[in-house]
């Protein structure tokens, strides 16, 4: 759960951390279509990666239980 | 595929989720003005470039216009296209103008007409009201595709209205159904209901996470910062706290039946603040957010209808997704209480 709560940090952090000409002149290019780009794909990844992870738990919950009996 | 719990709105789901994501990364944007340049007039004979966005000039037939908001309006001398994007005009200003700023009017059989409002500034003119009987008039036509609007400064990051803002609407299901699972409680005191209530408060609060965080994204190439001091912006900072005080209370209490009661309570508290800071607060102050005053998803005036045909199906997408994850929540917890 933690360390998917920061990958939304450290895509801020990213791209905080570029130089600010060079990362501005990237989102503003083309009408600012990587602003959407950008967007679109870390609410489809942290979607994507929220159900993933609940399924890997839930799997291993009914291992677990498996291994029990 | 029986082996799905509902998978009839599961699968339904999927397939709004991925016409909106499809639409949104497709359909083109429709043509509009970005600059003008000289954007200051002096009567007599002017010559100004014209920079397009997703426009055809070079498909020719291009007609253009200078008019104020009384509607007074003049025709260029001529519009000769550069290429596909950029033209150059020769407007002919009279000495008598009835306003100083004028808008800039484009019409063209591909692109229909489009506008950059607050274009040019007339300079040494004299302004004065005039007869408005030999004033050309304007067609207006639309495009002849299907487009998502032209927005200045916004331009094709208004595609994110499809991601973003569904994100907040996920969120207000997830607390709803969050706040109506701990009335229940009250009512009834079963574990089950608690379960629901707070497996569904840590989905909503997946989403706002995301949602602040696309939100900041967003603010700084357009706003121009990551965060602004904006109502709703700050609104949904402290839902969010306050939501996260919510799970630190519940992880402080040992006794079960204790934890389910109090928590329930202070969920109720908690959704009244989520809905005064992210649903009245904004609208009664001055937001940057649309729709102040008013309803900022439903209006009329901030949203195209072909905006909308896309961006319905993409909250019903989301919403139900977020029923998924709660259900798949709740019954990992269910499962881990049965262990015990």
């Amino acid at each position: 759960m933690k360390k998917l709560l920061l990958t939304p940090l450290f895509v801020l952090l990213a791209l905080s951390c570029f130089s600010q000409s060079a990362m501005e002149e990237t989102m503003y290019k083309s009408g600012k279509i990587y602003t959407f780009l950008v967007v679109a794909l870390l609410v489809l990844c942290a979607m994507v990666g929220y159900l993933v992870r609940l399924d890997l738990r839930l799997t291993k919950m009914e291992k677990d239980k498996a291994a029990k009996k | 595929m029986k082996k799905i719990r509902g998978i009839w709105y599961k699968s339904f789901a999927v397939i709004l989720l991925l016409g909106s994501v499809i639409a949104s990364f497709i359909v083109p944007l429709s043509p509009g003005v970005i600059s003008v340049t000289p954007a200051k007039l002096t009567p007599g004979s002017n010559q100004v470039v014209v920079e397009g966005y997703n426009t055809h000039f070079d498909k020719g037939n291009n007609k253009t216009w200078i008019i104020t908001e009384s509607g007074f309006a003049v025709e260029a001398g001529y519009s000769t296209p550069i290429n596909d994007h950029l033209m150059e005009i020769s407007v002919i200003l009279p000495n008598q103008v009835p306003s100083q700023t004028f808008d800039l009017a484009i019409n063209n059989p591909n692109d229909g007409t489009f506008f950059l409002d607050g274009a040019f500034y007339a300079d040494k003119v004299l302004v004065k009201e005039m007869a408005m009987d030999s004033v050309p008039q304007i067609p207006l036509l639309e495009e002849n595709y299907f487009s998502f609007p032209f927005k200045n400064i916004l331009y094709e990051s208004i595609r994110n209205l499809n991601f973003h803002v569904t994100m907040w609407f996920a969120l207000m299901f997830c607390m709803t159904v969050s706040v109506y699972y701990s009335i229940k409680q009250l009512g009834t005191s079963a574990a089950f209901f608690d379960i629901t209530a707070s497996e569904s408060a840590k989905v909503g609060l997946w989403f706002a996470i995301i949602g602040i965080v696309t939100g900041s994204i967003w603010a700084r190439f357009t706003w121009g910062s990551w965060w602004v001091n904006d109502s709703k912006l700050n609104g949904a900072a402290i839902s969010t706290l306050v939501y996260l005080a919510y799970f630190i209370l519940r992880n402080s209490l040992q006794d079960e039946e204790k934890r389910a009661r109090i928590s329930a309570v202070y969920n109720i508290f908690a959704f009244v603040m989520l809905i005064v800071f992210i649903q009245i607060l904004p609208r009664m102050t001055d937001s940057l957010h649309p729709g102040n005053g008013g309803n900022p998803a439903f209006s009329q005036y901030d949203l195209d209808n072909n905006m909308r045909m896309v961006f319905y199906p993409a909250i019903a997408g989301w919403i139900l997704i977020a029923s998924w994850m709660i259900s798949l929540r709740r019954r990992m917890t269910l499962l881990k209480n049965i262990e015990k």
